[in-house]
């Protein structure tokens, strides 16, 4: 094969301004692929909570007017301990979908269960048509979340959409911070399980490090990013360019495969999102937090919430859990696990044994299972339940540990627990998602007297980790979230919050177009057989040989082949005599390349051999000029050619000519 | 080798006995020694011997002569024969010739075989042996050979520069007793010898290149075991030979040489001044010296290593002081040295060096350890009031845990090094510690323990972090006295967080939070206007609830610590005879459970050592007329199944508490 130099260009269209639920696409060698598609929920904390049991206290909450009643959203928004919340199903912030054609999009790479929540909104009703690529536990759980986010909205139907409050007329006039909130226009309700089974059923699964060729022009491949059960960052690569998708890693030792670094070395791009959203708090401080808060409130005779995701971080905190009950004697404590989807979740983590840190895989074959909660379900420490209706009511005991979603407290049965539990100072409710900040959340449930923790566990790289990492597999151009590259806004002086690069990381935001820089443009061509074997390579340095090379070039499926020109069709036999007329006309046979450079001391004694003595040499910027007094001629000679200015006297330039050729190589 | 069998050669018991066995054998075995030496070829473990036993026989004049008529010393100490013989490589052989000399050199005659034999010159090329051993045996013997034939008046050393100490000869060693009389050939051979090592000592002190600071070092070492125990005519001479070397390598800036160069120079500036001179003109020009140098680093160790030396030199602990407080200066903002530093000539480039974690965190470290030591120099010698330090300190420690309301009067560069850092934070703790005793810094009684808090409460800590704030907290709270000063607020926190680290994973945690709960208990029974108990204290936290908690803790030092933190939490009570309760009771009754079942020793201990606090507070404080519900006697009742139950414990501890006990 040889190779052929190309001008491409390749593009990043950011469509998501959060770091760590990003959807971007990359234009890359004519390819056009989705990288993640997160979804923003943090936009239902305007929303009021969707009660499973009906609230007094919310149903009586007062409607909006404005101060000098000339707004009345009576309907649409209510007031509680002095914010306002709409009065609607909640709706989501989508990735941005007017920057370019989602119906263009030839495959979507989502690299971890939390990035896929957008999925339905991208490949349903935008005309998409092409693959959707993702490992097997991220495909199962991202199911699992999404089923347990349309139940929770589907569960508490509301009849009303708000949408007057979105007009921007009306939104400059309302208290914050529904007033900054930004695109409500594009807010959208949650889908539907049938567009979720729509979009799910594009899923091709894959497996880490496979090769997945994508119209002969790139190969993607996944590679396992430590984060969660089957969490992956993927590489991008052409035969000369290679583009890494760090998206959610981690390096801490928890229940997933281990993180492999080695195989993002030598990317020309690094596009890098998905950092720890608490980069001051240490998992492993905020899991003894966890801890020691939960056994302080059991001991004291309370309860303790823990809103959560059915999936990730809970098998962690059941795993400790499991070690810790016995040394704080909470023997007796019962934990309770509620979700649409609890009993699947701590099934499916179980045989996903190929996607499991090693500790666990070892487990496999011995008889007890990777992860201890099935323990603790065994000797009935643990229970789940798909709702707090049904066998829950009957069985439920306390003081207790319940672990539910949703962790924005805006719907599921959380929602219930925060009107039973929050009004006594006894119980404790703990935060452990990162994803949403504690105080927001909590705003609708205002005054509350039940103690409140935060303990935000994530367990994605930190700033300290992810230099570290950098300078370990090293690309040439880093691309990454503009929060990255300055330290947070409340932490102005903390210059280690930030990611500090030679040179600088590229920053994007929501809408960003960037043209990603490339050191190297080539491109692969093969060459057939017969036309190789035809080549008469010439040495015109030791170890480097030069042919010409004349062929046709052919072009299918991003792959480039060089092969022989096709001979012309034989003429029809006529008469011999006018055969010789008639003969096509020859191809001509390329003028030879020369190439060498003109030693200048040889050349002038050949000049002086031919009768040329009065030559004036002047030295320029790229090489010398000869001029030939006598002849009145001048003759140039540069790097990357030789001039000569001769006028009216061909046979001194030729013979002139000949001489420059006698130092010169051709081919 | 024993002593008397020592004696038995040397004969330094008396005078040897022609009947002696000890002595007829060896004149057997000496005379056969020369022979045997040269034409058996010993291993080197029999030279090693053979030469060390030749220096303990010599050790003595009448051995000496012995062995001197046998030509033993020359056979046995020349160097040149066991270079020939190939066994000089031999790091036993070198190192036994060395302590073989060592051994021998108690006398004049010794002394005099040794110039005569030219050894001196060998001895000094052994100060740079590849054996470290090797080296400092070198070096200490050089150090005997200058010290131990030092003449006693300054006469008696030729040609001593005696502008010093003229006649005052104030310290008499039993050296200087034994060897009062020295003859006058001694002299003359201890010049000759002095003036070789002089001569070296000038020469060498100076490292030719960078290859060459490991001799450097060893000479320096040399020097500080001379300066401490020189005499004022050889610390002269010594001084007077290497001053303009040892000038030299202070303004060379060799990292390596900082401290031992400070050693030697304190070790002169003390040593001259307690003679009751004026300092020597040039050591004081060499302090000020090291006190100047350019690389940062080096500056705060000779800076800290002057303070330490506590010495009364105003001028100079003033700067050193400046020095010591630049760095806290820098990172926290607090104007320990004025507001006006830019004059600080060391400004910048401690500033720069900080910049870099490794040298940024040995900086700090040395700067808090010796904090305390600062607020104690007279006040004309501080740049700023106490106060102000631990205010510094306060600000570190809070720069250190990553809070960035204090960030944004220091230096933003340096923070990134010590957010986080364990190590600084536990010395900044230690720093704390000793600041609660420095004058006037009560006042900062709540701002302490509002940090501290803030300490017990971040959850990234490390368990001995936690445990230096705990014991931090006990500190200022046992040296401030007046608890009254503490916010019903911050006792409010107090509580929360300990009830909340007695919960903790760690089991490291769990045990210096019950630890700490006894020992408020004893610190709150002592202040000046005690509270009834540490509950009072806590604000409502019952500490006795959660230490009968922690005796149920699955680690057993947690268990352990929980009973002597229950002992010292009863104490009041029991000293006030106070009546007996039903939490008394299950306490006495869950105590001998651990003490019959407990499967660690340190728990079951504790119980013993619990029952021996709780029967001495009592026995002094016992009314002859308790009632049997009192707890004197659920004591008694108690005691006989503790001696029962622990004598026949199998750890021998507990045994051996409770036979104490009985």
């Amino acid at each position: 094969s040889r190779h052929l130099v190309l001008a491409n260009s390749v593009s990043l269209y950011c469509l998501s301004g959060h770091p760590t639920l990003p959807c971007n696409v990359l234009k890359f060698k004519s390819t056009t692929i989705m990288l993640d598609c997160g979804l923003d929920t943090t936009s239902v904390l305007n929303f009021l909570p969707l009660p499973l049991v009906h609230s007094p206290r919310l149903s009586k909450l007062p409607g909006w007017v404005s101060k000098d009643g000339t707004v009345n959203l009576e309907k649409e928004l209510k007031e509680c301990a002095g914010r306002v919340f709409v009065d609607s199903q909640p709706e989501f912030c989508l990735p941005e979908r007017e920057l370019l054609d989602l119906s263009t999009i030839d495959v979507i790479l989502i690299s971890n269960y939390h990035c896929m929540m957008a999925l339905p909104y991208i490949t349903e009703h935008t005309g998409f048509t092409g693959t959707v690529y993702a490992t097997e536990p991220t495909l199962q759980i991202g199911r699992l979340l999404m089923e347990e986010l349309v139940n929770f909205m589907e569960r508490v139907p509301k009849a009303q959409s708000a949408t007057c409050w979105k007009n921007k007329e009306i939104q400059r006039m309302l208290p914050g911070p529904l007033k900054d909130a930004v695109d409500v226009w594009t807010w959208k309700r949650c889908y539907s399980m049938q567009e979720v089974n729509s979009a799910l059923s594009k899923v091709q699964l894959v497996g880490y490090s496979q090769k997945v060729e994508l119209f002969g022009a790139v190969q993607i491949s996944p590679l396992s990013s430590g984060y969660s059960l089957g969490s992956s960052n993927w590489i991008i690569q052409s035969h000369h360019e290679k583009v890494s998708y760090v998206s959610g890693s981690s390096l801490l030792t928890t229940h997933p495969q281990p993180m492999d670094q080695s195989s993002l070395k030598n990317s020309d791009v690094l596009i890098l999102t998905g950092l720890t959203q608490m980069p001051t708090a240490n998992p492993d401080g905020m899991l003894g937090e966890f801890c020691s808060n939960l056994a302080m409130t059991i001991r004291a005779g309370g309860n303790v919430l823990v809103p959560c995701y059915s999936s990730g971080v809970i098998y962690d905190l059941l795993e400790c859990l499991y070690q810790f009950i016995e040394s704080a004697s909470l023997g007796t404590t019962p934990f309770y696990f509620i979700s649409p989807v609890a009993n699947s979740s701590l099934e499916f983590s179980q045989i996903f044994a190929e996607w499991l840190c090693h500790n666990k895989q070892t487990k496999v074959y011995l008889p007890e299972p990777p992860f201890p909660h099935a323990e603790l379900i065994q000797t009935n420490k643990l229970k789940h339940y798909p709702s707090i209706h049904g066998d829950f009511s009957s069985e439920f005991r306390q003081p207790c540990v319940v672990f539910t979603g949703h962790p924005s407290l805006r719907f599921g049965d959380v929602v219930h627990f925060m009107e039973l539990w929050g009004k006594s100072s006894l119980n404790t409710i703990i935060f452990t998602e990162p994803d949403f900040s504690y105080l927001d959340a909590l705003a609708p449930y205002q005054p509350l007297a039940m103690k409140c923790v935060y303990c935000p566990i994530d367990t994605r790289l930190n700033f300290h980790q992810v230099s570290k990492l950098l300078k370990e597999v090293q690309p040439v151009h880093v691309v990454c979230p503009e929060q990255y590259t300055q330290p947070p806004l409340t932490q102005s002086h903390r210059s280690d919050l930030m990611l500090e690069l030679q040179p600088p990381p590229m920053p994007y935001r929501r809408c960003s177009v960037l043209n990603l820089p490339f050191r190297r443009r080539y491109e692969r061509v093969y060459i057939l057989p017969e036309l190789a074997n035809s080549l008469v390579p010439s040495e015109i340095k030791p170890g480097i040989s030069v042919a010409t090379v004349s062929a046709v070039l052919h072009s299918k499926d991003n792959k480039h082949t060089l092969q022989s020109v096709p001979k012309p069709p034989p003429a029809p036999p006529t008469k011999k005599r006018k055969r010789v007329m008639e003969e096509p006309p020859v191809v001509l046979a390329p003028k030879p390349l020369l190439s060498g450079a003109v030693p200048l001391e040889a050349f002038l004694a050949t000049l002086q051999k031919h009768g040329i003595t009065e030559v004036k040499v002047e030295e320029t910027a790229d090489g010398h000029i000869l001029h030939l007094q006598a002849e009145d001629t001048l003759i140039q000679l540069e790097e990357d050619g030789t001039h000569i200015v001769c006028d009216n006297n061909e046979p001194l330039r030729t013979t002139l000519r000949d001489l420059v050729l006698r130092f010169l190589q051709k081919l | 080798m024993t002593p008397a069998w020592r004696n038995c050669w040397t004969g330094s018991q008396g005078s040897p006995r022609p009947g002696d066995l000890c002595w007829r054998l060896s004149h057997v075995c000496l005379s056969s020694y020369p022979l045997w030496l040269t034409k058996h070829h010993p291993t080197p473990g029999v030279i090693s011997f053979t030469l060390k036993l030749s220096g303990l026989i010599a050790a003595t004049e009448d051995g000496f002569r012995m062995l001197q008529e046998r030509s033993i010393l020359d056979l046995a100490f020349n160097h040149q024969h066991w270079h020939e013989a190939g066994l000089w490589e031999d790091p036993c052989i070198r190192i036994s010739w060395i302590q073989g000399l060592r051994s021998m050199l108690q006398h004049s005659k010794a002394l005099s075989f040794f110039v005569q034999a030219d050894f001196t010159l060998p001895l000094l090329q052994l100060q740079t042996d590849a054996s470290l051993f090797v080296v400092s045996a070198a070096n200490q013997m050089l150090a005997h050979i200058l010290l131990f034939f030092q003449p006693t008046s300054p006469a008696g050393f030729n040609g001593v520069d005696k502008k010093h100490g003229d006649g005052k000869t104030t310290r008499a060693s039993i050296a200087d007793i034994e060897h009062s009389g020295i003859p006058m050939e001694t002299s003359q051979d201890y010049t000759t010898v002095v003036t070789a090592i002089l001569e070296y000592l000038k020469e060498s002190l100076v490292p030719k290149e960078n290859t060459g600071l490991h001799q450097s070092l060893q000479i320096l070492k040399l020097l500080a075991l001379l300066l401490a125990q020189a005499r004022p005519s050889l610390r002269d001479k010594l001084l007077q030979t290497v001053a303009g070397s040892l000038e030299e390598l202070a303004t060379a800036g060799y990292s390596q040489l900082t401290l031992p160069l400070m050693d030697i120079i304190l070790a002169a500036h003390s040593s001259s001044s307690t003679d009751g001179c004026v300092p020597d003109q040039r050591v004081t020009h060499l302090l000020s010296s090291m006190l100047k140098m350019d690389k940062p680093s080096d500056l705060i160790h000779a800076a800290a290593a002057f303070l330490r030396r506590g010495n009364q030199d105003t001028v100079h602990s003033a700067q050193a002081v400046r020095i010591l407080l630049l760095p806290l200066h820098i990172i926290t903002g607090q104007t320990l040295l004025g507001t006006n530093t830019a004059v600080e000539e060391h400004q910048f480039s401690v500033v720069e060096q900080l910049k870099t974690k490794t040298p940024c965190i040995s900086m700090i470290c040395v700067c808090l350890t010796n904090t305390p030591q600062i607020t104690l120099t007279p006040p004309d010698v501080l740049p700023c009031p106490p106060v102000l330090i631990v205010t510094a300190v306060l600000s570190l420690l809070r720069i250190c845990s990553g809070d960035s309301s204090s960030l944004s009067t220091g230096c933003a560069e340096v923070f990134r090094n010590v957010i986080g850092s364990g190590k600084v934070q536990k010395c900044a703790l230690e720093a704390l510690m000793g600041l609660s005793s420095s004058p006037g810094v009560k006042d900062k009684l709540t701002e302490v323990f509002t940090v501290l808090i803030q300490y017990l409460n971040n959850p990234d800590l490390d368990p001995t972090v936690l445990h230096k704030s705990y014991q931090a907290l006990v500190k200022w709270m046992s040296v401030c006295k007046d608890l009254s000063l503490i916010t019903h607020q911050l006792r409010q926190d107090l509580s929360e967080v300990v009830k909340k680290r007695v919960c903790d994973m760690r089991w490291e945690v769990r045990d210096s939070t019950v630890e700490f709960v006894g020992k408020l208990a004893s610190v709150v029974s002592s202040a000046e206007e005690p509270c009834d108990a540490p509950e009072a204290f806590l604000g409502g936290c019952c500490s006795t609830p959660l230490l009968r908690e922690a005796l149920q803790d699955p680690e057993s030092y947690v268990r352990a610590s929980a009973i002597s933190a229950l002992a010292q939490t009863l104490a009041h009570s029991w000293q006030q005879g106070a009546a007996l309760t039903q939490e008394q009771t299950d306490i006495v009754s869950r105590l001998l459970e651990i003490l019959s079942q407990d499967t660690e020793g340190f728990a079951r201990r504790a119980v013993v050592q619990y029952f021996i606090t709780w029967f001495s507070s009592h026995s002094s404080h016992t009314s002859p007329s308790s009632s049997p519900s009192s707890s004197s006697s659920l004591l008694m009742n108690s005691v006989s199944s503790v001696l029962s139950l622990g004598s026949v414990d199998l750890d021998w501890e507990v045994k051996v508490h409770t036979l104490g006990a009985g």
